[in-house]
């Protein structure tokens, strides 16, 4: 017997379609009789309908598994922003259309410790705060004993608003890490190991990017 | 005629920003979808999602395979997330740890929930290409994540109850043949 057609596979693999309605039963006898041929055409384990089968039934899942809740507008707007372009003139080496850098990437730079610039906060420490600042903002971040990272991003002008609440992110050569950026502009990374980092912390459209951390323990 | 997922990730990775939008636009739910499978939601699964998508983006010229790039993600995602409940996790009291269902720590591997992730935005996709009237009655019937009953399913489309069987059975016939045309 030739393998019977995926529409008589799918009845002979689910004829009610779980939905409690009882297979017709004898109405005919030619079609009672060609149906039992299909059951023992299938049951003697040809492998192309059992390939066809197995397909079958993991459709009927998948389809089950379909009202596909969406992923949040916020995941998928902070996905897109990162291919963004970068207006000209920010000290991006990208132009229009590029995904090296996101939209209003501002990229910090260490600035010496020569200069008189205070530490936002100060606490019982092993590394002394390490200050970034960049494009009307500022970084502090401290490394501390127990291998917490805490951060405040703050604007330099104390008049103007903070960032709001976001994400930060932390990268280093082998590992990625997440936290909430609060609307006080204070973060936590509960461990990070001693290394060299790239920080990345995302508020509404604003990015800021700050390379070559360095958390060596000094 | 719509890109790949594979020919959407090669215009992203030379440059192309819209190319990676729509690349976002494609993959994302498909994503979500494997970190909820793997019992992550709400603001962990945001957070790990974001985080997913921000070391994709670092790491874009490393991707070897650009066609899996939704397992590439969900996998990292669903990483990401258990490693973040892992870190809660160790700071709470031993004896609720050791109170734990076991279980939970044996999860289903992030790859095969990738895996199931891609297949069913597959299905997704071939819905889309199968046309009326077998996409809304496949759509009625397992829409709802349970398949509906053909009486609510004939009273919301107008068909007659007893030719719901047959019509649903040519039409996963036909959405499998979308899928794959060599069954």
């Amino acid at each position: 017997m030739n393998c019977p057609s995926l529409e008589d596979l799918v009845a002979l693999f689910d004829p009610a379609g779980g939905a409690g309605l009882d297979p017709v039963e004898g109405s005919a006898s030619g079609a009672a009789a060609a149906a039992s041929a299909r059951r023992q055409h299938v049951d003697g384990g040809c492998p192309r309908c059992d390939q066809r089968l197995a397909f079958l039934s993991t459709l009927v899942g998948d389809l089950r598994s379909l009202p596909l809740e969406p992923a949040s507008a916020a995941t998928v707007g902070a996905a897109r922003a990162l291919g963004a372009p970068v207006p000209l003139g920010q000290g991006a080496t990208s132009g229009e259309g590029s995904i090296k850098s996101g939209w209003r990437d501002l990229i910090a730079v260490l600035m010496p410790r020569s200069e008189a610039v205070p530490a936002v906060r100060s606490s019982a420490a092993s590394n002394p705060p390490q200050l970034y600042r960049t494009a009307g903002y500022e970084i502090d971040l401290t490394l501390l004993e127990s291998g917490a990272l805490l951060g405040q991003v703050l604007p330099e002008d104390p008049d103007a608003p903070g960032l709001g609440d976001g994400d930060v992110y932390l990268y280093g050569p082998d590992c990625a890490q997440a936290t909430d950026l609060l609307v006080t502009g204070e973060f936590r990374f509960a461990s990070v190991a001693p290394d060299r980092f790239s920080l990345v912390i995302a508020a509404n459209a604003t990015r800021i990017v700050v390379q070559d951390v360095d958390l060596q323990p000094r | 005629m719509s890109q790949t997922v594979e020919e959407l990730f090669e215009r992203a990775r030379s440059g192309d920003g819209r190319a990676w939008s729509a690349l976002v636009d494609r993959c994302a739910d498909g994503v979500h979808f494997a970190v909820l499978s793997a019992g992550i939601s709400g603001d962990e699964a945001d957070d790990a999602e974001q985080a997913a998508w921000m070391i994709l983006h670092r790491h874009m010229d490393g991707v070897r395979s650009p066609g899996a790039i939704v397992g590439w993600v969900a996998t990292t995602a669903i990483r990401e997330g258990r490693r973040a409940r892992r870190r809660a996790r160790s700071r709470r009291d031993v004896e609720e740890l050791a109170s734990e269902d076991r279980s939970e720590i044996e999860p289903e591997q992030p790859q095969d929930l990738a895996i199931r992730a891609e297949r069913v935005l597959g299905v997704r996709a071939g819905l889309d290409r199968l046309g009326s009237p077998c996409r809304e009655l496949l759509l009625a019937l397992f829409g709802s994540g349970e398949e509906a009953s053909y009486a609510s399913v004939g009273e919301q489309l107008g068909m007659a109850v007893g030719s719901i069987g047959p019509t649903r059975a040519r039409c996963l016939a036909k959405l499998a043949r979308v899928l794959d045309p060599d069954l």
